[in-house]
């Protein structure tokens, strides 16, 4: 079992590897370890951090840049955005709550891909195209995220509301005061659920922000494959850059995440 | 409501208004200005599409070309006309075409130039995506390769201007073919090998020590595979008035493309690549013929891990040489407000000498003086690439064959890239042809309607 484990664990991790192996070592030797496969096919066999250089050598950094900003908006709007609806929908009584359930857990059934040229015209019509405020909204009413905060808020005894109201607490500081604390793991889970979503958007930001200055970080790495050729170890080195931020978050958050998931379907 | 209000309301309900300690009061307005900072320095960077301020007016030049290509050029027309600023939009070159149309089909203005993929400007066309030039077609008369200016005509207007060209060589590893005591491939451009004998010497160089014997560029693309089945007596593919009805099961077609998968399957060339991958696999000494274009120069060079020769692009024995060639040309957006400004822009990058010289780039230039310009320059770099100069210039005049020119290339294009990757992985050519070409009929039917 404990072997079986072990050996998922490294197909899982294997391609990681390979990324990351491939951003150390010179272009020419990417595909020439691959077949037959052996220890290079692993470990560079010509170290180098040429393909870091390169890749900072263009705007990749502001790339990044527009990623972080772009993520952290989403972050700050998204959940205060969610909470409270997940509140709503949880907690307050009001005629049609089932209805705008209903709709909302069939809207994040929707691909983003089939509304975003309709969308890309009522963002323009706005004049809202390359902005970091466009490359954000889209993010920030996440239907899956307000599913799982629900189901977290569900979970909470509503004698602590009761309770408070009583006490003479508004809506508002039940929702502050009381659910918002008790629902950290739940926070934490529907935050890493925003910030996978706009840390690999790629779609959106291509139509909605084509400007260089507000290009982001998966649009850069694809601009590495050109017509004429493409830059196998920039694309790896980006790729490397781009999936350690998530990795650090989650290896961070992973604990409040599984809580969240888990705890998010139990009724209370 | 406003968040006051229903606080307030909130707050009768309970008959007592609702305070937080000092402490939270503090903590909610810090995370709020947060929020709304983050939120009001997001609105900022916003961009108007009006492209005019001050006398100045700015272009946008959106375009998948390599970083660089187009600042030469700019810089020199920027200074020569100082109300007139080009802005670039580099687009990943794989979602160019889709980008493109999803902003123009939502009638967006701020684009006003941008990069034609010469087969696809019958599409672009018809739906209305591009300006009529022909006020630059005359211009250009006589200084720009009328095939160039042909390809980017259709139903007898302008509708772009080519910027280059393209052509296809076959190039050989010199160790690789030595070590098999297999001759090299001449480099007269009118003396091309066969692909027979290419397959031969192929397998000669594998038994030798070669890992691969030969790959192509572009491995699954119509684009490089046209000239196989034109090579054979296939024609392109459609026939018609209009080219609205696929002709992909003839004689030369299922000749070309069973010896193609042959290729595959006898492991002459490897099965499982991307096309991005095969450069790699022939830069680094492993391969030893590999079909390409005059652009793969550039990155067999940087290594300098192989020694190679080149030589004209092969052909079918008993066929005619047939080689892949247009490439990109730009057009102005309908739906620009600054037409004249972005024509002026064009004129000077595709007919002014200058301009296209400084345009080349890693491309060749349809412009006259500018492709005398480009092949001298080639020349001046020694002798193999005074051969492949002689070979572009002898193939751009004799065995060229354009993509068809028609609304439904984009459909043909894709129906058929799907296809030639089944057959290199192992499907057999004449089932797949005849799917394709069922397939590429009920595409276009949409065009007879």
């Amino acid at each position: 079992m404990v072997l079986l484990g072990t050996l998922i664990a490294a197909a899982f991790v294997l391609p990681l590897w390979w990324t990351v192996a491939s951003a150390l070592r010179p272009q020419r030797e990417t595909f020439a370890t691959i077949s037959p496969v052996s220890l290079w096919t692993l470990v560079p066999r010509d170290l180098t951090l040429g393909n870091f250089t390169r890749l900072f050598d263009t705007d990749f950094a502001q790339a990044m840049l527009n990623s972080a900003i772009v993520t952290l908006g989403t972050l700050i709007g998204g959940l205060a955005i969610c909470a409270a609806a997940a509140f709503a929908l949880a907690v307050l009584q009001f005629p049609g709550r089932a209805v705008f359930f209903a709709v909302m857990v069939v809207s994040f059934l929707i691909p983003f891909d089939a509304i975003a040229i309709p969308l890309m015209s009522i963002f323009r019509g706005a004049g809202l195209e390359n902005s970091y405020l466009a490359l954000i909204l889209p993010g920030i009413g996440n239907g899956f995220a307000v599913f799982l905060l629900r189901g977290f808020f569900l979970g909470i005894p509503s004698e602590l509301t009761e309770a408070a109201r009583m006490d003479g607490l508004g809506w508002w500081g039940v929702f502050w005061r009381i659910y918002l604390p008790l629902s950290r793991p739940a926070l934490i889970g529907a935050g890493l659920i925003l910030f996978v979503f706009q840390w690999q958007a790629y779609l959106w930001p291509l139509l909605i922000a084509p400007d260089p200055e507000m290009k982001v970080a998966p649009v850069a790495i694809a601009q590495f494959a050109g017509q004429q050729g493409v830059d196998f170890g920039a694309i790896f080195a980006g790729a490397t850059m781009t999936l350690l931020v998530p990795l650090l978050v989650l290896l961070f958050f992973q604990r409040y995440f599984t809580q969240s998931v888990s705890a998010s379907g139990v009724k209370g | 409501m406003s968040a006051r209000t229903f606080g307030r309301l909130s707050g009768k309900l309970v008959m007592r208004r609702d305070r937080a300690p000092a402490k939270f009061r503090g903590r909610r307005f810090a995370l709020v200005a947060a929020s709304v900072t983050v939120l009001v320095a997001a609105g900022c960077g916003g961009s108007d599409d009006d492209g005019s301020s001050g006398g100045t007016t700015t272009l946008t030049f959106v375009n998948a070309q390599d970083p660089g290509t187009f600042d030469k050029v700019i810089a020199s027309f920027e200074a020569a006309n100082p109300t007139i600023k080009i802005k670039q939009q580099a687009v990943p070159f794989d979602d160019l075409n889709t980008t493109v149309q999803s902003r123009l089909g939502s009638k967006d203005p701020s684009i006003d130039l941008y990069d034609v993929d010469e087969p696809r400007l019958a599409a672009f066309a018809a739906r209305g995506f591009l300006e009529p030039l022909d006020d630059l077609r005359q211009q250009a008369e006589g200084k720009i390769d009328p095939n160039a200016l042909k390809i980017t005509t259709y139903n007898d207007k302008q509708y772009a201007m080519p910027r280059w060209t393209s052509s296809q060589l076959l190039y050989f590893n010199k160790d690789l073919l030595a070590k098999a005591k297999v001759p090299a491939p001449s480099s007269d451009p009118a003396s091309p090998m066969t692909w027979e004998d290419v397959t031969a010497a192929a397998k000669k160089a594998q038994a030798a020590g070669a890992k691969n014997g030969l790959i192509w560029d572009q491995v699954d693309r119509y684009y490089q595979l046209q000239p196989l089945a034109e090579s054979a007596g296939g024609g392109p593919g459609l026939k018609g008035d209009k080219l609205l009805e696929a002709d992909v099961t003839n004689a030369g077609w299922t000749r070309a493309f069973t010896w193609y998968h042959s290729v595959f399957q006898e492991g002459v060339a490897p099965r499982g690549i991307n096309p991005e991958q095969t450069p790699s696999l022939f830069a680094n000494g492993e391969t030893a013929f590999f079909a390409g274009g005059p652009w793969n120069s550039a990155a067999f060079d940087k290594d300098k891990t192989v020694d190679y020769g080149v030589a004209p692009a092969p052909a079918f024995a008993g066929g005619r040489p047939a080689t892949s060639t247009d490439s990109w040309s730009t057009g102005i957006s309908p739906f620009s407000k600054h037409k004249d400004a972005a024509k002026k822009f064009i004129s000077y990058m595709t007919i002014d000498p200058t301009g296209a010289t400084e345009t080349t780039s890693n491309n060749i230039p349809v412009q006259k003086d500018a492709f005398r310009t480009y092949l001298d320059t080639l020349s001046a770099k020694g002798e193999r690439y005074k051969q492949m100069a002689d070979i572009i210039e002898y193939a751009l005049a004799n065995t060229s064959v354009s993509r068809p020119v028609t609304v439904g290339y984009v459909d043909v294009e894709s129906t058929m890239n799907k296809a030639f990757a089944d057959i290199r992985n192992g499907t057999a050519a004449p089932d797949r042809l005849a799917q394709a070409n069922d397939e590429i009929n009920r595409a276009l039917e949409k065009y007879s309607r």
